[in-house]
C-alpha cells in the first residue's frame, strides 16, 4: 500500500523569548517538523478500520490493517483507546500509548472490537499543529458481492450465489465515507486464506475485470459494477468454488493494508453449480441382507478413498427401498454412502422408527464383512425418511435422546440431521420430536395421501417442528404429490382434487430435481459446512433456488435455540395484540388482527370469519401450542413494533428475520391472486426511517391453487421466512443502527399489494459472524 | 365395553363392502423360539401360528400413510408382509386356527395401536357378514408339511407365497 501523503504543515515553532529575570533557569524551547499521514485520510476524520480477520502471523494479519506515516525531528508521543491496536512494521505491537523515537516510522492500526476510537500523535515540543488525531471506526468486513436491485437500497449483498448469476459489485459509501473520491480497482479472484495472501498478494481477475472506477457519494447505486457477466465458473467436481472481491485502493494490483475485500478472511462469497448434476464420484450400487427386516440397497461412492457421511433412506408405508435410486445414486456421487433400507411401516411408525434404527445399526456393524471398513465415518450419519418413514426417523432419534433405546455401533450425537419427506404425524409433537436435531420437512403441494391438509392432524407435519431446538428447514413444492418423491408409488397427485381447483402437476423428474438439489444443499451446507448453502432456506425462494429445482416453491429457515438470537415476537407470551412477547408497544393499522394458535378451527379450508387462523396446520390439537397474528389490508396500513431499550443498539445483530404467509381462500388472498409484496421499515431515535421492499429478495407465495377441503380454491398457508441484512438498511440511508426504535411491516402502500391477507411469526434478529453481517 | 362395541362398529366396514374374497393359501408354522408381535399394541410374545396368502377384490390398506382399514383374521391384525397390484396380501396372524375365523377389514387405524379388546370388539362386529374358512375350504388351501424353523425362515416363506390369479 502506498500511501498519499497528506503532510501537516510543519513549522518551526520560535522560542517565545527569555526571560529577563536571570535567577530563574533557562528552558531550551524545543522546535519540531513533523508529519503523519492515513493513507487518503486527512486527520481529524473518521477512518474504517475492518476489524481483524486473519489470526495467524503478523505478515497476514497486517492485510486487515490500516497503514500511518510518520516522520517527525523530534520524539512523538501516540495514544488510543478502545482495543485498538499499533504495530510497527515488524509486528511488534506498541501498546495503547508510547513515544516513538523521532525519524520515520510506517505503523498499523488494527482493530479487534466493534468500537470507535481516537489515535492521537502529539509531538515531544512546541510544533504546530500540537497533535493529529484520526477517529477510528472499527467495521466488520465489507460486503461487495450481491445482486443488482432497483429498489432501495439499489443491491442485496449474498453470500451464495448461482453459477448462471452475474456477479455485480458495490459499495456502500454511507458504510465507507473515508472512501469517498478514492479511486479503485475492483477484482473479482480465486478465495485465498490470509496465509496465501500473505505468501502472494497478487490480484488476478478471473471476471470480467478489473473494473477500475472511483467511490461516488449516493450509496449503492452510485457504486455499483458488473465484475463477471458470463456463467461464474464451478470447479469441476465441486458443489461450489469461494471468490474474493478485492477493491485495490492502491491500484498496485495486490492486496494490502487499507485495501478492501469481500467477506474478511472467509470467502466473499460462493458459486454453486446446478445441483441437479451427478458429482465428482462414480457409484457402487448392491444389495445386502442380514435377514427380511434389516435388507438393503447400499450406493457407494468410488473411489472410496474416504470416510464418508453415511444418508440412511426409510421409505414410507407400502414403498419399497428399491424406490430411491435417484436420491441414493445423487448423494453418493457427491461422497455419500447411502442405504434404503426395507422399512417395516405396516403395524405403524414406531415400527418404522425401529426398522430405521436396526438398519444403521446391522448396516455399522457389518461394514467389514461389505468390504467398506474405512469408507463410513460413523459419526456423522443423517436419516432420511419418507411418509411413515419420515415420521419414524424422528421417533427414533427421539427414542436414542431420552434413553429409551440403545443400541452398540452409534449414539444419538452420531445422527446428525433429519430429513423427512411428506411425513405423517400420528404421534403428534410430543411423540415425534426431533429435539436438538437440524430437521427439514421436504413436502409437496399436490399430495394426495399425507396431502399437508387440516382434514387430519396426521397429515399437519409442521407439528414435529414444535418441541425441537434444533435449526429447522422447509421446501414446500407446488404441484408435486406424494409419490414423485421415489420411483415407483402410485400417482397420488390425481387423488382428492377438485375440478375447479385442477392445478398443475410437476411430475416426478421437476419434483426429484428439487429434492436433489435442496437435500444435496442442506447436508453440504450443514454436514460439510458449507453455511452458504444455507441461503436457498433464507432468501426468498422466489428471487434465489438452485439452478435445476424448476418449480414454484415456499422455504423456511427457522434458527434453532443454541442461535445467537433475540425475538421481537414469537406471539408466544402477551396475548394482548398491543404488547409483543418482547413486552414493548404494538401498534396495529392493519385491519381484522387476530392473535392466536395456527390452528384451523374446523378442519375444512373454507374461508369463514369465525375461523382466523384458516390454513394453519401447525398446532392442531397441541396443549401448547404455536401462536402467531393474522390480519388484512385493503388499504395503506402497518404493524409497527417498539423495540425493547435494552436492544435497540442493532450493530451486534445481522439480520432481521420472520416467516410470513398469505392466508388461503381469503377474500383479499383470491383477489390478490399473486405473490405478495411489502416493505420492511426501521426507524432510529431520530425519526430517520429507512425501508426495504422485500419484492427483490423474493415474495411471499401464493397458496397452492388446490381445490376440495371445503369452498373455494387455495391449500393450506405456506410461510416464506424473510431474512433481510440489517446493513442494507443502512447502505443508503442515515439511519443509526445504535439507536433503532421501531419496526414496521408495512401493507398496502408503497412497494407493497394493494391487498391481501396475512400470517406473521417469529419476528427476531439474528446475530452472524462479522464474516456474513 | 358397549360404547367401544358401538365404536367399532360404526367404524368396520359392512360386510357388503368387505373386499375379501378368501385365504388362497395358508401353512402352519411353529418357531423355534417366540418372537414379539408387532401388530397389536400389547406386543404379546408369539411362537405359532399360520402363513397365509389373503385375496381382495381391491386393496384399501395399500400404498396409504394415513389410518386404513386393518386386516383382521379373528382377532389378530394380518402381520403384511407384501402385496401385489392384483390384491394378494401375504402375511401372517399368530391364531391357533382358522376354522370359521372371520377375516375382514377392521376399522381404520394403526395396527400398532389395536388393543386386545379392540380387536375382540371388531371381530364381534365382522363375524356374521366376513368371509370365514370352513372346514372344507380349509382342506383346500392349507399346505400340508407345516414349517418348524425359524422367524426369519417363517418371513422368507410368507414372501415367498402367491395368490392363484398371480
Amino acid at each position: 500500500m502506498r500511501p498519499v501523503l497528506i503532510p501537516l504543515i510543519a513549522l518551526l515553532t520560535a522560542c517565545k523569548g527569555g526571560s529577563s529575570d536571570i535567577d530563574k533557569p533557562i528552558t531550551q524551547p524545543v522546535s519540531c517538523e513533523w508529519s503523519a499521514s492515513m493513507a487518503s485520510v486527512a486527520p481529524d476524520t473518521p477512518v474504517g478500520v475492518s476489524i481483524q480477520s486473519a489470526t495467524g502471523a503478523f505478515e497476514e494479519r497486517v492485510l486487515w490493517m490500516r497503514s500511518v506515516d510518520v516522520d517527525s525531528t523530534t520524539g512523538l508521543s501516540f495514544a488510543l483507546e478502545n482495543g485498538f491496536q499499533l504495530f510497527d512494521v515488524v509486528g511488534q505491537d506498541l501498546g495503547t500509548s508510547g513515544v516513538l523515537d523521532a525519524g520515520q516510522h510506517t505503523l498499523f492500526v488494527a482493530a479487534t472490537d466493534l468500537v470507535d476510537g481516537p489515535l492521537v500523535f502529539t509531538p515531544d515540543g512546541v510544533c504546530t499543529p500540537e497533535s493529529a488525531r484520526w477517529d477510528l471506526q472499527a467495521r466488520p468486513p465489507t460486503q461487495l458481492a450481491g445482486v443488482g436491485q432497483i429498489e432501495a437500497p439499489g443491491f442485496d449483498y449474498a453470500q451464495a450465489l448461482n453459477s448462471d448469476t452475474i456477479l455485480e459489485t458495490a459499495l456502500s459509501s454511507q458504510h465507507h465515507p473515508d472512501r469517498v473520491g478514492l479511486a479503485y480497482d475492483a477484482y473479482v479472484v480465486r478465495h485465498k486464506s490470509p496465509e496465501e495472501w500473505a505468501q502472494d498478494p497478487t490480484l488476478s481477475d478471473v471476471g470480467d475485470g478489473p473494473v477500475s472506477t472511483t467511490v461516488a457519494s449516493g450509496g449503492p447505486p452510485a457504486n455499483h459494477n458488473t465484475l463477471w457477466s458470463s456463467d461464474l465458473v464451478v470447479d469441476p467436481g465441486s458443489v461450489s468454488t469461494a471468490y474474493d472481491i478485492v477493491y485495490d485502493f492502491d491500484q498496485d494490483g495486490a492486496f494490502g493494508s487499507g485495501d478492501l475485500i469481500d467477506g474478511g478472511a472467509q470467502p466473499g462469497f460462493i458459486a454453486v453449480r446446478d445441483l441437479t448434476e451427478a458429482g465428482p464420484y462414480g457409484t457402487t450400487t448392491s444389495e445386502y441382507s442380514t435377514g427380511f427386516w434389516s435388507t438393503m440397497r447400499v450406493y457407494v461412492p468410488e473411489p472410496a478413498d474416504q470416510a464418508f457421511p453415511l444418508v440412511v433412506i426409510s421409505h414410507g408405508n407400502g414403498h419399497d427401498y428399491t424406490w430411491y435410486d435417484y436420491l441414493g445414486e445423487h448423494l453418493a456421487s457427491w461422497g455419500y454412502v447411502v442405504i434404503s433400507h426395507r422399512n417395516d411401516t405396516e403395524p405403524g411408525v414406531v415400527a418404522a422408527s425401529r426398522t430405521t434404527l436396526i438398519n444403521t445399526e446391522v448396516f455399522l456393524r457389518d461394514l467389514g464383512e461389505q468390504g467398506l471398513t474405512g469408507v463410513v465415518d460413523p459419526h456423522n450419519i443423517i436419516w432420511v425418511g419418507h411418509s411413515r418413514g419420515g415420521e419414524g426417523i424422528v421417533i427414533a432419534y427421539d427414542q436414542m435422546v431420552n434413553g429409551s433405546t440403545q443400541f452398540t455401533e452409534f449414539i444419538s450425537d452420531d445422527v446428525k440431521m433429519l430429513l423427512s419427506i411428506a411425513p405423517t404425524n400420528f404421534e403428534g409433537p410430543d411423540g415425534a420430536n426431533p429435539r436438538d436435531a437440524d430437521f427439514l420437512i421436504l413436502s409437496g403441494g399436490a399430495d394426495g395421501d399425507v396431502t399437508g391438509g387440516v382434514e387430519s392432524g396426521i397429515t399437519q407435519y409442521y407439528r414435529m417442528f414444535m418441541r425441537g431446538t434444533g435449526n429447522h428447514y422447509v421446501t414446500y413444492v407446488h404441484g408435486a404429490d406424494h409419490n414423485d418423491f421415489n420411483c415407483c408409488g402410485a400417482n397420488d397427485g390425481a387423488w382428492g382434487f377438485s375440478v375447479q381447483g385442477n392445478p398443475p402437476l410437476i411430475g416426478r423428474p421437476r419434483a426429484q430435481a428439487v429434492a436433489k438439489s435442496y437435500l444435496l444443499a442442506i447436508l453440504e451446507g450443514r454436514i460439510r459446512g458449507n453455511d452458504a448453502l444455507l441461503d436457498y432456506f433464507k432468501r426468498g425462494s422466489e428471487q434465489f433456488r438452485p439452478i435445476g429445482a424448476e418449480a414454484y416453491l415456499a422455504t423456511q429457515h427457522m434458527p434453532g435455540a443454541n442461535t445467537d438470537k433475540w425475538g421481537l415476537d414469537d406471539f408466544q407470551s402477551g396475548p394482548d395484540k398491543s404488547e409483543s412477547s418482547a413486552g414493548t408497544t404494538v401498534t396495529l393499522t392493519v385491519e381484522n388482527v387476530a392473535e392466536g394458535p395456527l390452528d384451523d378451527d374446523n378442519n375444512t379450508l373454507s374461508a369463514l370469519i369465525s375461523d382466523p387462523s384458516n390454513g394453519m396446520t401447525w398446532a392442531h390439537n397441541d396443549p401448547n401450542p404455536e401462536r402467531g397474528m393474522v390480519f388484512d389490508f385493503t388499504a395503506p396500513g402497518s404493524a409497527t413494533w417498539a423495540l425493547p431499550t435494552d436492544q435497540q443498539d442493532l450493530r451486534d445483530d445481522a439480520f432481521f428475520s420472520m416467516r410470513i404467509t398469505q392466508g388461503t381462500r381469503h377474500p383479499n388472498t383470491v383477489n390478490l391472486d399473486d405473490l405478495l409484496s411489502f416493505e420492511v421499515i426501521l426507524e432510529d431515535a431520530d425519526g430517520t426511517t429507512s425501508a426495504l421492499d422485500v419484492t427483490p429478495r423474493g415474495r411471499i407465495p401464493e397458496p397452492y391453487e388446490r381445490g376440495g377441503s371445503g369452498n373455494g380454491v387455495g391449500w393450506v398457508n405456506e410461510f416464506q421466512t424473510v431474512q433481510l441484512r440489517l446493513t442494507n438498511f443502512s447502505a443508503d440511508s442515515d439511519i443509526d443502527l445504535s439507536r433503532i426504535t421501531a419496526l414496521s411491516l408495512s401493507f398496502g402502500g408503497a412497494n407493497s399489494s394493494a391487498l391481501g391477507r396475512v400470517g406473521v411469526d417469529d419476528l427476531e434478529f439474528l446475530a452472524a459472524p462479522l464474516e456474513a453481517r | 365395553m358397549i360404547t367401544l362395541l358401538l365404536t367399532a362398529a360404526s367404524l368396520a366396514q359392512s360386510p357388503a363392502a368387505q373386499p375379501v374374497q378368501g385365504i388362497e393359501w395358508a401353512r402352519a408354522f411353529t418357531l423355534d423360539e417366540a418372537t414379539v408381535f408387532p401388530m397389536r399394541a400389547d406386543h404379546p410374545a408369539v411362537q405359532s401360528g399360520w402363513m397365509v396368502a389373503i385375496q381382495l377384490s381391491a386393496d384399501p390398506t395399500s400404498m396409504r400413510q394415513i389410518e386404513q382399514p386393518v386386516l383382521y383374521i379373528g382377532e389378530w391384525p394380518v402381520r403384511v408382509l407384501k402385496r401385489t397390484p392384483e390384491g394378494c396380501v401375504m402375511g401372517w396372524v399368530p391364531s391357533e386356527t382358522l376354522l370359521n375365523e372371520p377375516v375382514y377389514l377392521g376399522p381404520n387405524t394403526l395396527p400398532e395401536r389395536v388393543t386386545p379388546a379392540e380387536a375382540a370388539a371388531s371381530k364381534a362386529v365382522a363375524f356374521a357378514g366376513s368371509w370365514r374358512a370352513d372346514a372344507e375350504a380349509l382342506k383346500r388351501i392349507i399346505e400340508a408339511n407345516p414349517l418348524f424353523g425359524t422367524h426369519e425362515e417363517m418371513l422368507q416363506s410368507t414372501a415367498r407365497a402367491a395368490c392363484a390369479r398371480d
